[in-house]
């Protein structure tokens, strides 16, 4: 665990593959090393990112890091922790090629244990509904970085709804704001990645209670 | 109930404004240049990608919309995702309704030995360049100061190799990265050097938007390390000229 938590934080993604490896030939739960090894080293990433000691670029290093090991383990993730917590398309709207924030947030996802969809970035509105119905998604995730790009939030919102007024739409990115979401009709907005996954699990949540899920 | 504070009478026109800070002098106000190239091509009935594919209805949508709401400034001519088109790639236009900006299409390097291979283009026929020049001639013709899309560094990188490539190489192959970042340097000075023959009359106004090196995204040290010394070098030149 130690060293696949080291591996992230030090972006290591040869280290991360040989000790992934190493999980399933060990036969270490793979769940345990994604949550305790993986998903704890980003943890720890994200304090330094707060911190200002680790920036962007090291950041998605250790992103790729972390894929590195999802890659090799989620496959054998097996039992109660299998089930996906839900679906989910992403990308960033049509206009806007900034996918940072986008790509952080699909990680977040991605070790929260939903399924993503990841539609990318300058995404023409219509894939992002028809995506939702090929995947039958339960969230739609909306990014744009730039007031002129998040003009067609509302615009793929009303398109998205009308053909599936069930599924649930996050916003986010730099202009958002959660006046903003509710003015488009969105259903979670979120600041941050952390929040993002917070927010999603949330609706899911709410999307099972109420038996459309 | 409190006096209203009256707006301070203007003494100078948005030209004077503008030749008075060139000149050092002071102006009898801070001048106001609103960045918004997509809205002046709507505004006088141009589609968005004319104010950036074509010099002439550029220069002529920006004229008439800051007549219209009596800003500063003026004309000019660029936008954000400039090197990937000049070095060799490809450039989308902005045509559909939610599309506000040109964005690569094409990045022209995304291996060590597609960045090798990269040759210094030729500034009258490289990517948005020969608008870029209409629209500076057009400029001299009406006696203006030359605002001319100079050339970054890191950003133009970004947008020749794609930025989550030269992330990973500013991580993990900082020699090509540098390798990279020096021909781009080349051809900012090459930019310049152009300009500065070719409008020797009029005074220019080189600007460089590099938003890959802005806010929090990259650290003090890479910013030391890959964006500083070219920058410098880069304004060195500039100010040679």
């Amino acid at each position: 665990m130690k060293a696949l938590y080291d591996g992230v934080v030090d972006f290591d993604e040869d280290k991360v593959v040989e000790y992934s490896k190493l999980v399933l030939d060990e036969d270490v739960d793979a769940y345990e090393a994604i949550m305790d090894g993986l998903a704890a080293g980003m943890e720890h990433v994200g304090e330094m990112y707060a911190n200002q000691e680790y920036f962007v670029p090291e950041v998605l290093m250790c992103s790729d890091a972390l894929y590195a090991g999802l890659d090799i383990l989620r496959p054998h993730v097996s039992g109660k922790e299998a089930r996906v917590k839900g679906q989910v398309v992403i990308g960033t709207v049509e206009g806007d090629v900034h996918d940072i924030g986008k790509n952080l947030v699909k990680m977040m996802f991605d070790v929260a244990g939903f399924t993503v969809h990841d539609l990318g970035r300058d995404v023409k509105l219509e894939r992002f509904v028809e995506e939702q119905l090929k995947t039958d998604s339960d969230i739609v995730a909306l990014s744009a970085l730039m007031t002129t790009s998040m003009l067609a939030m509302p615009k793929v919102i009303e398109m998205i709804k009308a053909r599936n007024p069930d599924v649930m739409i996050m916003v986010g990115g730099a202009p958002i704001s959660q006046e903003v979401a509710d003015n488009y009709g969105a259903d979670g907005y979120a600041k941050n990645a952390a929040n993002a996954v917070q927010e999603a699990i949330q609706i899911v949540s709410r999307l099972r209670e109420m038996g459309k899920a | 109930m409190a006096e209203q504070p009256q707006p301070r009478q203007e003494t100078m026109s948005a030209g004077e404004r503008m030749g008075a800070i060139l000149m050092r002098q002071r102006p009898d106000r801070v001048p106001f240049m609103p960045f918004i190239f997509g809205y002046c091509a709507r505004n006088v009935g141009y589609r968005i990608a004319r104010v950036y594919d074509d010099g002439e209805k550029s220069f002529w949508a920006q004229m008439w919309t800051a007549e219209m709401f009596g800003y500063d400034g003026g004309a000019m001519y660029g936008y954000a995702s400039m090197g990937g088109w000049e070095f060799g790639g490809d450039i989308k236009m902005p045509l559909s309704e939610w599309e506000q900006a040109p964005i690569v299409a094409k990045f022209p390097a995304q291996t060590p030995e597609r960045v090798d291979a990269l040759e210094i283009p030729d500034v009258e026929t490289a990517g948005c360049y020969p608008i870029a020049i209409e629209f500076a001639r057009i400029q001299q013709q009406f006696g203006m100061p030359i605002m001319v899309m100079g050339f970054g560094a890191l950003t133009p990188a970004g947008n020749i190799a794609e930025v989550h490539v030269f992330r990973r190489w500013m991580m993990k192959k900082r020699e090509v990265a540098h390798k990279l970042l020096r021909k781009v340097t080349d051809f900012a000075n090459k930019v310049t050097d152009y300009f500065g023959h070719n409008f020797p009359k009029y005074p220019s106004l080189p600007f460089t938007g590099e938003a890959t090196w802005a806010n929090q995204i990259i650290s003090p040290k890479q910013f030391e390390e890959f964006v500083l010394p070219y920058m410098k070098e880069i304004h060195d030149h500039i100010l040679g000229i």
